[in-house]
């Protein structure tokens, strides 16, 4: 088990031993919805060690946490925190320099159906502007070997229907999440990553996303989502890990971490060393 | 693989910027095989026909653009992230794209080439330029155009995986093909290497048509679609070694 880090400065509460999410099990109530038929020993993603520098610079130094099923996870923390390079090393597109990122108990690049494991959303700009939506998502059917008619399933799913034969390059920064989405889901995976995939969407969309994510782990899938909203991931997410400066500050439920009193975004800006939110 | 290549077959047929390039390609062939066979005295000792259909090979260059807009538009649309996370192993990525655009270049040069010589031949015979020229040399040119395009689409493949960016891959390409190589010829001694060793000159030597200069000497079609392809290979096997070496981190 890893050790506190030094940076923490909220009061004592009960976080006194860093809770790995999976180690609790489902919570009752409506957030907890229906486990899986045989719960996997093996958390969904886990983290251990990672380190990563780009030249000089420390991206992601000692990190360690893990994800499990049927919860949605938020990944919090300033900007250049190390949030999307961990995000890419657990997806096998960076090479850690030390420690490890696991999908499902393997590397990404040793999981027998990686598309089918673990659907990702990094960046929604990622498509080619002369594509139309549809396009775009067929050629990832095409590749990952998934009937095309999921595509447009996908596409009426996350309410592009209309739009799905206009070119991506025309689409709204909220549409291409939207897409984005869509991509991430085309191999059904029981893991989802998602990179700050409330950017650019309306309040509409936002509950919409907020549902999906909660129907999403209901199923029993686990989601790990980056996110700056802090409103929006307090009434989202089960388990909230956050990370500064490339280090671990704090792994917990969010019950544990945001209780009575104390918002999440009061306890995320004295763990990230900015307790009165000054711009850095 | 297979899956792969249907993606990259999807890609094609769908990008616009390929259509445009494969069109634009045809229309410059056209109306320069048409200008130059109704116009030239084909004096000097060229072969007519060598001399005109030396012009089709500006299919190769497009084909060598195409190719390196292939991996290049991935990093520029930052697409080449999805393409990783279905296929971790990156080098059948590449592969795929290789096979698609190197049989895409094969007919595309067929299809320019064979264009190139159903407008020469009839305008050449209609001023009565004697060809010097028979059928099957006339087969073997057409040919030789499609496999230079072929392999002139998957030299560009693996470029643009070397270099990445695609403004950066298109400029190197454009100036290598017509200003580093043409100035290069005229270095005394080691021009004449240049001439035959350039890719400018294995692409001519691969179709069987005329140089540059016209004087140059060039290999035979088999042979310099050999070098050819030895060239092409070697950027493949950079490429494909630096994509998995590479992070890929935005």
């Amino acid at each position: 088990m890893a050790t506190w880090p030094t940076r923490r400065r909220v009061p004592v509460r009960d976080l006194g031993v860093m809770i790995a999410p999976h180690e609790l099990g489902p919570r009752p109530g409506p957030r907890a919805g229906a486990a899986p038929n045989r719960p996997p020993v093996l958390p969904a993603i886990e983290v251990a060690g990672l380190s990563k520098r780009f030249g000089p610079a420390v991206a992601v130094h000692d990190l360690s946490f893990t994800v499990s099923y049927g919860r949605v996870t938020g990944f919090l923390g300033p900007n250049g925190a190390g949030k999307t390079t961990t995000l890419r090393a657990l997806l096998g597109l960076i090479r850690p320099d030390a420690g490890r990122a696991l999908i499902a108990g393997r590397r990404y690049a040793g999981l027998a159906s990686p598309f089918g494991t673990v659907g990702a959303l990094l960046d929604a700009g990622a498509v080619h502007p002369g594509h139309t939506g549809r396009d775009h998502l067929r050629v990832l059917a095409r590749a990952a070997v998934v009937p095309v008619g999921r595509a447009d399933d996908l596409l009426a799913k996350v309410g592009l229907a209309a739009a799905a034969r206009q070119r991506a390059g025309g689409y709204s920064l909220g549409m291409r999440q939207r897409l984005g989405l869509a991509a991430a889901l085309l191999g059904d995976p029981r893991i989802l990553v998602l990179d700050e995939p409330a950017n650019g969407l309306d309040p509409q969309g936002i509950r919409w996303l907020r549902d999906l994510l909660r129907s999403l782990a209901a199923e029993g899938r686990s989601i790990l989502v980056s996110s700056h909203i802090l409103a929006e991931v307090a009434q989202t997410v089960d388990d909230v890990v956050v990370i500064s400066g490339g280090r671990s500050v704090a792994q917990a439920p969010l019950e544990q971490l945001a209780g009575p009193g104390s918002s999440l975004e009061d306890v995320y800006l004295e763990l990230t060393g900015n307790p009165n939110g000054d711009p850095s | 693989m297979t899956r792969l290549i249907r993606a990259e077959a999807v890609k094609l047929r769908n990008t616009r910027t390929y259509r445009l390039l494969a069109l634009g390609a045809l229309a410059l062939i056209a109306a320069g095989v048409a200008a130059t066979s109704l116009t030239t005295s084909y004096a000097g000792g060229m072969n007519p026909v060598r001399g005109t259909l030396a012009l089709a090979g500006l299919a190769q260059t497009f084909a060598l653009i195409a190719g390196a807009l292939a991996v290049t538009a991935e990093f520029r649309h930052k697409t080449i992230t999805q393409a990783v996370l279905i296929t971790p192993r990156r080098t059948p990525l590449l592969a795929a794209k290789v096979a698609a655009f190197t049989a895409a270049g094969l007919a595309f040069g067929l299809l320019a080439t064979g264009a190139a010589a159903a407008i020469a031949l009839p305008v050449l015979a209609s001023r009565h330029v004697a060809s010097h020229i028979d059928g099957v040399h006339l087969a073997g040119i057409v040919a030789g155009g499609g496999v230079a395009t072929a392999l002139a689409a998957a030299l560009g493949v693996g470029a643009g995986a070397v270099i990445r960016n695609q403004a950066g891959t298109v400029v190197t390409v454009l100036g290598l093909l017509y200003v580093a190589e043409p100035l290069l010829g005229f270095i005394p001694h080691a021009g004449t290497a240049v001439q035959t060793y350039g890719l400018g000159g294995l692409a001519s030597g691969a179709t069987g048509t005329t140089g540059f200069p016209a004087s140059a000497h060039l290999l035979g079609q088999v042979p310099a679609a050999l070098v050819f392809a030895a060239y092409a290979l070697a950027f493949l096997v950079a490429g494909a070694a630096l994509l998995r070496r590479r992070d890929i981190a935005a």
